[in-house]
C-alpha cells in the first residue's frame, strides 16, 4: 500500500496547544514529585508523616499505601471492563475498550511506584521480595502477582488487542511507522487473524477475569487476616476490596469516556448507551458498597470487642470522622444522581462525570480509614494512642504520580489511536 | 485436529503452569506449623517467588504464540 501523508485518526500525531498545555502541567507536576521523592531520599522517611507505630506513636502506612490500594483498585475496572466485552460481546463499550485497558495498565505502573515510595531502601525490597517472599503470604500476592502477572497479562491483552491498528496505522507515512510495523509484527487483517484474535481475546479474558479476582481480593487479605488489629479482621475485606475497585475504576472510566465524547468529534465516539451501562454498573455497586459498609459498622460497633468498638467510635463521630463522613456522604451524593438517572431513564454526561468524581473522592477517603486508624488506635498492647498527619513530601509524591500516570495517557494518546480504528477503508475516513 | 499453532501455545501454557506448580510446591518456602518457624519461612531455592511470577507470564504469553505464530507456508 502506498505510504501517503495524511491526517492520522484521533489526531495521533497533531500537537495543539491544549495538549501541550496538559502535558505541560502534567510534567510539572512530576517535577514536583521528583523533587520531592529526592527530599525523602536524602533525608529518609523522617521527612514524610510515617512513624512507626507504638513507642513511636504513629502510623507507618499512611497516604502512600493507601494510595496503592487506590491506584490497583483503579486498574481493576479497566480490564474488566475491556474483557467483558469480549465475553459478553458489549459493542457499545468498544471504543472505550483501549481507554479502559490503557487505564489498567498506567494504574498498575502508579501503584509500583507508590510501592517504592513507600519502602525506605527501595532496591533491597524488591530484591528480597523476589527472593524471599511466601507465595502463601498476601504481600506476595498483592505485591508480585498483582503487579508483575496482572500488568503483564494486563500487558498481553492491550498487546494483541492493538495489532490491527498498528497494521492500519503502518498503511501511512508517519515517523513511527517501524513502530507501528513492530508492534503489528506481521498481521494483515484477514478474516483468519481476526478469528484467532476474537478466539484468544476470549480465553485472555476468561483467564484475566479469575486473576483480578484473587489480586484484588489477597489485597483485601492483607488487611483481614491480621487478628491482631482491630478494624482491619473482618470477613468483607476481601469482597469489599473488590467492591471499591470496580466503583473507583468505573469512576475513572465515565471520566476517561466523557473526555473521548467531549474531544473526539467522530462519529464512532462513545455512545449514550456505553454511558447508561456505566452509570448503571456504578449504581450497583455503589449500593453493595453501602451495605458492606454498614453490616461492617453495625457488626464491629455493636458486637465487636472493646478496642474494635472504640475504633468503630473513633471512625464515626471523633479524630477520623470527617475522612469517613466526606467519603460516605460522597457515595450517597453519586448513588443519587445515578438513581435519579436510571429511575427517569434519562442519562446525563455531566451528572455521570460528577458521579465519577465523587466515588473516587469516596475511595480515596476510604482507603486512608481502612488503612491508618487501625494503625494508630488499634493496638492490643499497652501502647498509648497515635497520630498520622501527611506531610508535603507525601502529597507532592502522589500528586507526582498522578501527574505520571496523566503524563503517559497523553503522550500515548500522541502515538497510537486511543479508541479502535473502524473498518480499514482507509485512515483518512476516520480522521478526528 | 489440532493445529501447530495451538499446539505450542498449549505447550507453552502448560510448561507455565508447571513452573508455577513447582516453584510454589517445591521451591518455595514449605507449608508447616508454626508458620513462623525458621524452616517454613525461608524459600528452598532463592528467588523461588520469582520463578512462580514467571511462571504466571508463560501462561499468558502462549496467547502472543497462538497469535504470532507464523502460517505454515504452503507448497
Amino acid at each position: 500500500m502506498s505510504g501517503r501523508a495524511i491526517t492520522l485518526p484521533y489526531g495521533v500525531g497533531r500537537i495543539t496547544p491544549g495538549w501541550l498545555a496538559l502535558v505541560g502541567a502534567a510534567a510539572a507536576l512530576v517535577g514536583l514529585g521528583a523533587f520531592a521523592y529526592a527530599q525523602q531520599e536524602i533525608h529518609g522517611h523522617i521527612v514524610t508523616g510515617l512513624r512507626d507505630w507504638g513507642s513511636m506513636g504513629g502510623a507507618p502506612w499512611g497516604l502512600y499505601v493507601s494510595f496503592i490500594v487506590y491506584f490497583v483498585g483503579v486498574s481493576f475496572a479497566g480490564i474488566t471492563v475491556a474483557a467483558f466485552i469480549r465475553l459478553l460481546r458489549l459493542d457499545y463499550l468498544r471504543p472505550i475498550s483501549r481507554a479502559a485497558e490503557i487505564l489498567t495498565i498506567v494504574s498498575l505502573i502508579l501503584a509500583a511506584f507508590s510501592v517504592l515510595a513507600d519502602l525506605g531502601q527501595p532496591w533491597r525490597g524488591i530484591v528480597n521480595l523476589f527472593r524471599y517472599a511466601r507465595p502463601q503470604s498476601p504481600f506476595f500476592g498483592t505485591f508480585t502477582m498483582v503487579i508483575a502477572g496482572y500488568l503483564f497479562a494486563s500487558l498481553v491483552y492491550f498487546y494483541l488487542a492493538g495489532r490491527r491498528d498498528a497494521y492500519l496505522m503502518a498503511q501511512h507515512d508517519s515517523p513511527l511507522r517501524w513502530f507501528y510495523r513492530m508492534w503489528a509484527a506481521g498481521y494483515r487483517d484477514t478474516p483468519q487473524e481476526r478469528e484467532r484474535h476474537q478466539r484468544t481475546s476470549f480465553w485472555l479474558a476468561l483467564g484475566i477475569i479469575p486473576l483480578l479476582i484473587i489480586a484484588h481480593s489477597t489485597l483485601g487479605l492483607v488487611f483481614g487476616l491480621m487478628g491482631g488489629r482491630p478494624g482491619w479482621f473482618s470477613a468483607l475485606q476481601a469482597p469489599g476490596f473488590v467492591v471499591l475497585a470496580g466503583i473507583s475504576g468505573i469512576g475513572h472510566i465515565v471520566v476517561i469516556a466523557a473526555l473521548l465524547r467531549w474531544a473526539l468529534g467522530t462519529p464512532e465516539r462513545p455512545a449514550m448507551a456505553a454511558f447508561r451501562w456505566l452509570g448503571l454498573a456504578l449504581l450497583v455497586l455503589g449500593l453493595i458498597y453501602v451495605y458492606f459498609t454498614l453490616v461492617e459498622m453495625m457488626t464491629t460497633g455493636y458486637a465487636g470487642r472493646e478496642h474494635e468498638q472504640e475504633l468503630a467510635k473513633l471512625i464515626l463521630t471523633s479524630y477520623y470522622a470527617p475522612y469517613f463522613w466526606v467519603g460516605m456522604g460522597t457515595l450517597a451524593v453519586a448513588i443519587g444522581l445515578l438513581a435519579v438517572q436510571a429511575l427517569s431513564g434519562r442519562w446525563s454526561i455531566p451528572l455521570l462525570v460528577v458521579s465519577g468524581v465523587l466515588v473516587n473522592v469516596t475511595a480515596v477517603a476510604k482507603r486512608l480509614i481502612i488503612v491508618v486508624p487501625s494503625l494508630t488506635h488499634g493496638s492490643l498492647l499497652p501502647y498509648g494512642t497515635g497520630m498520622y498527619i501527611p506531610t508535603w513530601v507525601e502529597g507532592s509524591i502522589i500528586a507526582g504520580l498522578m501527574g505520571l500516570g496523566a503524563l503517559m495517557i497523553l503522550l500515548f494518546m500522541k502515538i497510537f489511536p486511543i479508541m479502535e480504528v473502524p473498518e480499514p477503508s482507509g485512515a483518512e475516513e476516520v480522521r478526528g | 485436529m489440532i493445529s501447530q499453532r495451538a499446539l505450542v501455545a498449549l505447550m507453552v501454557l502448560a510448561a507455565g503452569v508447571a513452573v508455577m506448580v513447582v516453584s510454589y510446591f517445591l521451591l518455595a518456602a514449605p507449608w508447616g506449623f508454626p508458620p513462623e518457624a525458621e524452616d517454613f519461612s525461608n524459600p528452598r531455592l532463592p528467588f523461588a517467588p520469582l520463578i512462580f511470577i514467571v511462571g504466571v507470564m508463560m501462561a499468558f504469553a502462549a496467547a502472543i504464540v497462538y497469535e504470532l505464530w507464523p502460517e505454515r507456508r504452503r507448497g
